[in-house]
């Protein structure tokens, strides 16, 4: 189970840095966020855990958002 | 193109060897750990402090002052983007108006979760900030989910979405959140001073000698509290300011 979840992390972090499109990049992210919170719940660090998803999957998918709204969606170069 | 490539290529290879280099003495080392204080935390920790929860009793019990150090990083942080935000916006409000941006986006899913889902995340937030002493949790993860739930209560009041609720009732203006972060910051300067924690160990003692019961675990809790009060105050009103809530 443990390493399932860490390649599908490695599967999400690889997404993000590759795609042109920086919405689904950052939906990639926070995907990966969740799954490390799974990650941490298991290796029982549970208080790890709600702070990966609440920061992770849930302020910085925010911030990102906002930031990607703010400027351009597809990265140019 | 291909010449900036192979930079990156070989930025990367050298960043890789330089980590593994900072990484290696670690790994190669064979001194013995040192175990004195993770055996006395692992054996007394729980006694001193009166929590449950061992991580709690860490570093609010025992490092209350790195902990005062920690929010001080996050409060420089917030200083930095909260200003950058509010620059940003005075410089180019003339040209884009914020309010027209601000399209209305009243779907089932921001009722849903503005209306329904904003109340439970803060409830749950205060439990995990008022129980950090007894279960995972704790004062840091607790503000954030509390900053989640006010969160989800600017993007409903935005957009329309917050259905029966009274809009006044969820007044999160920036102002507020500024002054409960202030509030509580100061809360945890007093707390976390050496001083203090002995003044109030005493007081604790005598009240007990004389048979008030004030646990020992009580500054804990009072430390988590103003601990989770300033994170989720100072995030959610970074969040607020950058959705555009500059409308009060």
């Amino acid at each position: 189970m443990t390493e399932l979840i860490l390649f599908l992390v490695c599967v999400g972090s690889a997404y993000a840095l590759l795609s042109k499109d920086l919405l689904h990049g950052a939906i990639a992210l926070s995907a990966t966020s969740v799954l490390s919170a799974l990650l941490f719940f298991i290796l029982k660090a549970p208080d790890v855990a709600i702070t990966e998803a609440a920061v992770g999957a849930g302020v910085s998918t925010v911030i990102f958002v906002w930031a990607i709204r703010e400027t351009e969606r597809k990265d140019r170069s | 193109m291909t010449g900036r490539r192979t930079m990156n290529a070989l930025g990367g290879a050298i960043a890789a060897v330089l980590s593994l280099a900072a990484v290696a003495p670690i790994v190669l080392a064979d001194a013995p750990w040192p175990r004195a204080a993770r055996d006395l935390l692992a054996t007394a920790g729980l006694e001193d402090t009166g929590a449950s929860n061992l991580v709690s009793a860490i570093y609010l019990g025992y490092r209350a002052f790195d902990t005062l150090g920690e929010t001080i990083v996050l409060l420089a942080a917030l200083a930095g983007s909260v200003s950058l935000i509010v620059a940003e916006g005075s410089s180019r409000g003339a040209g884009k108006n914020l309010a027209d941006k601000a399209k209305p986006l009243h779907t089932e899913i921001v009722n849903v979760i503005a209306g329904k889902l904003a109340p439970i995340v803060l409830l749950f937030g205060a439990y995990v900030m008022l129980y950090g002493h007894s279960s995972p949790g704790g004062g840091f993860q607790g503000g954030v989910v509390l900053a989640s739930g006010i969160i989800f209560i600017a993007i409903g009041r935005r957009s329309g979405g917050l259905g029966r609720i009274d809009p006044s009732l969820t007044a999160f203006g920036h102002a507020s959140l500024a002054r409960i972060e202030a509030a509580a910051f100061s809360g945890i300067l007093l707390l976390s001073f050496p001083g203090v924690g002995r003044a109030v160990e005493a007081f604790r003692v005598a009240a007990w000698n004389r048979g008030l019961g004030i646990p020992a675990v009580s500054t804990i809790i009072a430390l988590n509290v103003a601990i989770g009060l300033k994170v989720g105050a100072g995030v959610a009103l970074m969040c607020v300011l950058m959705l555009g809530g500059n409308d009060e």
